[in-house]
């Protein structure tokens, strides 16, 4: 089967000079969960930056369905919708409405298409009943629940997320991680990049590790979490207290 | 944040709330036109119709005080400078101070003129959700040649959006500024500094996750905008704005 | 092939914007005048952003506020506030942003045009705003000036110096240029 993403020898370098990432192989199928993993700096955001094409490669080549991500923007950018680890910075809508709305109303769509879609959105994230409040009211679960009803009304096939879980406290980890787990059973591909495994490792199927800019380990998760430390992650509790791995949702 | 969306428009059942906002807008700046040379028998009109409308939406005078508090102190700032400034008959004296009637006249007259306009502009403010005002705004900029409509309403969007956020981040820098105890600094320019350029880096690192996540999410100026929609109270509103700025120029 | 300049030349002025209306509420205390920020970033936005930028930030803050957004200091007031007896100041903002923004435009990062610039900047503002004040209040122009200009002279001063200061260090981090956007040092 073709892979829904794919990148093929990828590299990047900044405008200083420096290399961020550095020949990464990477095919992901569709309906797949993948966690990216790697300590900061170690190139997880510039990666996923061009898996919908915010940053071109410096060489080698990003496919999206097949079809390389330069040559078809807003194709790429239909298919693979991205929620950024900053809720603040990247909700645009003045209400819980207007920002779900923002996606689908840039692909021209008609409005009753745009209502039916963001209906949608706010009912597979909950958020209904908050759909005329400003965002700057809501809690940090909500905002980003809020962030990836905003991606969901735009129907995409492959969700990227940053640092889902950064700077939420328990319930809104459980909310996040709950909503994530149901997309997934929708089967959803989802790429999902942290520097915390904890939440995430045990619901995934594979795990890939970036350090320093280069892909050093990709594989099932329970494979590759048994050497991880070494790349600057730190692996989950419950692998060091009791050798394997649990569900962080109970 | 509770300073700068104090109170805001919230669905509430009356009787300007599902008026058109290009018409709103309209009868807001005529009005406010109008105020400004108008005499006490048409400002006493006006003001109440104002006030009852006023109170229809938000039935609380105390509401209206707590937002214009700080404007209703520079109206009264002008009624105490122009009664002490003006020349006439004296009401009182006080050391070298002369309040007179004809000065006392003037001040309220002009304050409470400035207070209408600000009560027409809350009643708005109350009634109107921000992206209708937006969209109406940006109707009335269509023919404005040299300002993209779309590009304005857009801007004025991200405006509302980021306020409340960025005086977050701005309290934010402050406090962490207090405990590094950068106020015990006596050099103005140096506190100056120190509280600006964390501030602004902050705004402009922002902007570029902002630009990310619409570029990402495929914005356009091509995006639909919603044209403002009308209710069935548009024409007696239109009527009774208009007969109002006819009264405010003619009485 | 993405990242059109027209929109990152949106979201900056749109957030300066917002960093003008916020700035109303930062003051620093000293002495009997608090100096309250709100010009300074007015100052700024025409330093970073340029003329036309700098002069769209402070026009979409009026043109928010003058039908009735919240967006200004002190309550809402729409149209009321922009005619009130400080309503001057705020256009001043407008010319005073354009100016510095163009004056910057054409330095290059040079000191003293941009500091005479932003001079000439702050006196415009008070050109707009002092005579309004004048005729709202009714005040003489001796009593106005001595009310609504020199009272603030000293903070105009160090704004002038902290504007530039923080545009020296702010500057080459900044890119308005259609070339690929910085990287954040994040994941």
């Amino acid at each position: 089967m073709m892979p829904i993403l794919e990148t093929v020898d990828l590299s990047h370098r900044f405008a200083d000079g420096k290399w961020g990432l550095k020949k990464i192989n990477l095919a992901v199928g569709k309906g797949q969960f993948v966690v990216i993993a790697g300590a900061n700096g170690s190139g997880k955001t510039t990666l996923l930056r061009h898996f919908n094409g915010l940053l071109e490669p410096t060489s080698g080549q990003v496919f999206v369905d097949g079809v390389r991500v330069g040559k078809d923007l807003l194709r790429a950018r239909k298919t693979v919708q991205m929620v950024f680890q900053d809720t603040d910075s990247q909700i645009v809508g003045e209400t819980v409405r207007d920002e779900v709305a923002f996606g689908p109303e840039n692909l021209g769509l008609s409005r009753q298409e745009v209502r039916l879609l963001v209906e949608q959105a706010l009912e597979t994230t909950g958020l209904q009943a908050l759909a005329d409040v400003s965002p700057h009211l809501l809690s940090g679960g909500e905002k980003r629940r809020l962030t990836i009803a905003g991606v969901l009304a735009m129907r995409p096939q492959v969700l990227v997320l940053d640092e889902p879980f950064s700077n939420l406290d328990f319930p809104g980890t459980k909310m996040v991680l709950e909503q994530l787990m149901a997309l997934h059973r929708s089967n959803m591909t989802i790429v999902l990049c942290t520097h915390e495994l904890e939440k995430v490792a045990a619901h995934a199927q594979r795990l890939v590790v970036l350090s320093r800019g280069e892909m050093v380990a990709d594989g099932p998760v329970a494979e590759v979490i048994a050497g991880i430390e070494k790349f600057g992650v730190h692996p989950p509790c419950s692998l060091k207290c009791k050798g394997r791995l649990e569900p962080w949702l109970s | 944040m509770a300073e700068l969306s104090p109170f805001g428009y919230r669905p509430r059942p009356a009787w300007i709330n599902d008026c058109d906002p290009r018409i709103k807008l309209a009868a807001l700046a005529g009005l406010s036109v109008c105020s400004l040379g108008a005499g006490w028998l048409s400002l006493a009109l006006v003001t109440s119709v104002a006030g009852l409308l006023w109170l229809g939406l938000v039935p609380s005078a105390a509401v209206f005080w707590r937002h214009t508090r700080f404007f209703l102190f520079l109206l009264m700032v002008i009624v105490l400078v122009r009664a002490l400034l003006t020349p006439g008959q004296v009401l009182l004296e006080l050391g070298p101070l002369r309040l007179t009637l004809e000065g006392l006249k003037s001040g309220l007259l002009v304050a409470w003129r400035l207070l209408v306009i600000v009560l027409l502009g809350m009643i708005l403010t109350a009634s109107t959700s921000s992206a209708r005002i937006r969209s109406a705004v940006a109707w009335f900029l269509k023919p404005v040649p040299l300002i993209d409509e779309r590009q304005a309403a857009t801007m004025i969007g991200l405006l509302i959006r980021f306020i409340p956020v960025i005086f977050r981040q701005v309290r934010e820098t402050a406090a962490a500024q207090q405990a590094r105890a950068v106020a015990a600094s006596r050099n103005p320019l140096r506190r100056a500094v120190k509280l600006v350029l964390p501030v602004t880096r902050r705004i402009f690192l922002t902007a570029d996750r902002l630009v990310y996540a619409m570029e990402s999410r495929c914005f356009t100026l091509e995006r639909p905008f919603a044209p403002p929609e009308g209710g069935k109270n548009d024409l007696p509103l239109a009527a009774s704005a208009l007969i109002l700025c006819l009264v405010l120029l003619l009485v | 092939m993405h990242f059109s300049n027209q929109l990152r030349s949106m979201v900056y002025a749109s957030l300066m914007s917002a960093l003008i209306a916020v700035g109303a509420f930062v003051s620093i205390p000293i002495g009997p005048v608090p100096i309250v920020m709100q010009n300074l970033f007015v100052l700024l936005a025409g330093l970073l952003l340029g003329g036309n930028r700098a002069a769209a930030a402070v026009g979409i803050y009026l043109l928010a506020g003058a039908c009735g957004l919240p967006v200004f200091a002190g309550g809402t007031g729409g149209l009321g506030r922009l005619l009130g007896p400080t309503g001057g100041y705020l256009f001043g903002f407008l010319a005073a942003a354009y100016l510095v923004g163009k004056a910057a435009e054409h330095s290059r990062g040079r000191l003293i045009p941009e500091l005479m610039a932003m001079v000439a900047a702050s006196l415009i503002v008070y050109l707009f705003g002092v005579p309004w004040l004048k005729f709202v209040t009714g005040m003489d122009w001796q009593k106005a000036v001595a009310v609504g200009m020199v009272p603030f002279l000293a903070g105009d001063a160090v704004k002038i110096a902290a504007a530039r200061a923080v545009a020296g260090s702010l500057r080459p981090i900044l890119s308005l240029q259609p070339v690929p956007p910085r990287e954040e040092k994040v994941g």
